[in-house]
């Protein structure tokens, strides 16, 4: 007999009538699940406000633990990125421009200061430092520490001053 | 000469189609043209021509001159009106726009005194235009320019404001990071630079503040620049700190390069 041939004899398989009826019982013996009652319950409203209550509670605080507003509380994982120098230097060339081009305010004002007809600038203000600035007197953008304010440029163009000091005369 | 800073403009837009986009600012005073089409560029060549025209007469002397001086007047006028445009741009906090419609109200006066002076220039004669010619210039030199000098602090110490709070905020960052290691680790060091830190942060903040007053008490343009020079090189101090702090925690955390 092939392995063809007994795999076909299994669909005459059959139960023992015996086991079929006492089964058929147990099966028609057995009371039906009786349906879950929806009707109204303090108990089960009183659960079910807690259950959303504690989803949106929930679902809020990951809003906020990934939008980052813990930052800056206990909560907050520690940022050590806070002291990346590079970051740092970045903020500290802004201020060194910023000092700059105050620098260039106090150039200016020194500058009129020599000529006759502008407003006298006292020289107490002592122009402030770059932070950035090498040794050398070179920025670390290539620029030169001191600024020059466009008066050391040398034109035949009048200022308003110059021309009605011209007229004046 | 004007004080210039970044964004100021002193000068007119020049129409031409050929130059420099009409929206473009300019940090010279060499402006070629007003928008009225005023030729700005005033030389030497100018001036000498009313002494040519002086031999041709006093009448010449005098059309010369007139059309010199109105020419002169007209492109300070446009200095000031560009001037106040950028200023009035310029977006500000509450606390400072007090401060710019002060001086905003200060130009807008300057501008009506150009107005007066070219009212009077018509009908002069030559001893009349050098009057006018003087008055101008006296008034330019103890009125105008400590306006425009202090409106060009304003407008640099409105470009320091995001700088302050940007090192607040940095503060406020390092904070928690030393706060982390002190309770790791106590460092003397490192609670020290932090000390450091925050009050000179308090002095670059109060010296900020100071410089609002300045504006508020129309203290005089050196002293406002002064002032302004003064926070700025505490916020320096307060980062060359940091950069302190930084330095320690590197020794402390080291990380991979």
């Amino acid at each position: 007999m092939t392995l063809f041939e007994l795999l076909k004899q299994f669909k005459k398989i059959e139960p023992d009538t015996a086991f079929t009826e006492t089964s058929r019982r147990a099966i028609l013996a057995h009371e039906p699940v009786a349906p879950i009652a929806h009707g109204w319950s303090a108990q089960r409203t009183l659960w079910k406000i807690f259950e959303t209550g504690a989803a949106v509670a929930l679902t809020g605080f990951f809003v906020l633990l990934i939008t980052g507003a813990f930052s800056g509380t206990r909560f907050s994982p520690v940022q050590y990125s806070a002291l990346d120098p590079q970051s740092l230097h970045a903020e500290a060339q802004a201020i060194d421009i910023q000092v700059q081009l105050a620098n260039v305010n106090y150039a200016e004002a020194v500058a009129e200061s020599t000529m006759p007809t502008s407003v006298r600038k006292p020289a107490s203000a002592a122009a402030a430092r770059p932070l950035l600035t090498t040794a050398s007197g070179t920025t670390p953008n290539g620029g030169t520490g001191t600024a020059t304010g466009p008066t050391s440029s040398v034109t035949s163009t009048l200022t308003i001053d110059q021309a009605l000091q011209g007229l004046a005369k | 000469m004007l004080p210039l800073a970044a964004g100021v403009v002193f000068i007119a837009h020049n129409r031409a189609p050929v130059a420099v986009a009409a929206s473009t600012p300019r940090l010279v005073h060499t402006a070629m043209q007003t928008s009225t089409g005023t030729n700005c560029t005033i030389t030497p060549a100018d001036l000498d021509a009313i002494t040519a025209a002086a031999s041709d007469g006093l009448l010449a002397e005098l059309s010369v001159r007139k059309a010199l001086l109105v020419r002169t007047i007209t492109c300070a006028k446009t200095d000031t009106t560009l001037l106040q445009n950028n200023l009035n741009s310029i977006k500000t906090a509450d606390t400072a726009k007090t401060i710019q419609s002060q001086l905003s109200g200060k130009l807008d006066d300057a501008i009506n005194y150009y107005n007066l002076e070219l009212g009077r220039v018509n009908g002069a004669g030559i001893a009349g235009t050098q009057s006018v010619a003087h008055d101008v210039l006296a008034w330019r030199s103890g009125t105008y320019n400590p306006l425009a000098a202090q409106v060009s602090n304003f407008i640099v110490w409105t470009n320091n404001q995001p700088l302050f709070d940007t090192a607040a905020n940095r503060l406020s960052s390092v904070e928690s990071v030393v706060g982390f290691i002190e309770q790791a680790a106590p460092q003397n060091d490192l609670q020290s630079d932090f000390a450091n830190a925050q009050s000179l942060v308090e002095t670059a903040n109060n010296e900020n503040r100071g410089v609002a007053d300045a504006f508020l008490r129309s203290l005089p343009p050196d002293q406002t620049l002064g002032l302004i020079q003064q926070s700025l090189a505490s916020l320096s101090d307060v980062y060359q700190k940091f950069f302190d702090i930084s330095a320690i925690v590197q020794t402390l955390l080291p990380t991979k390069n």
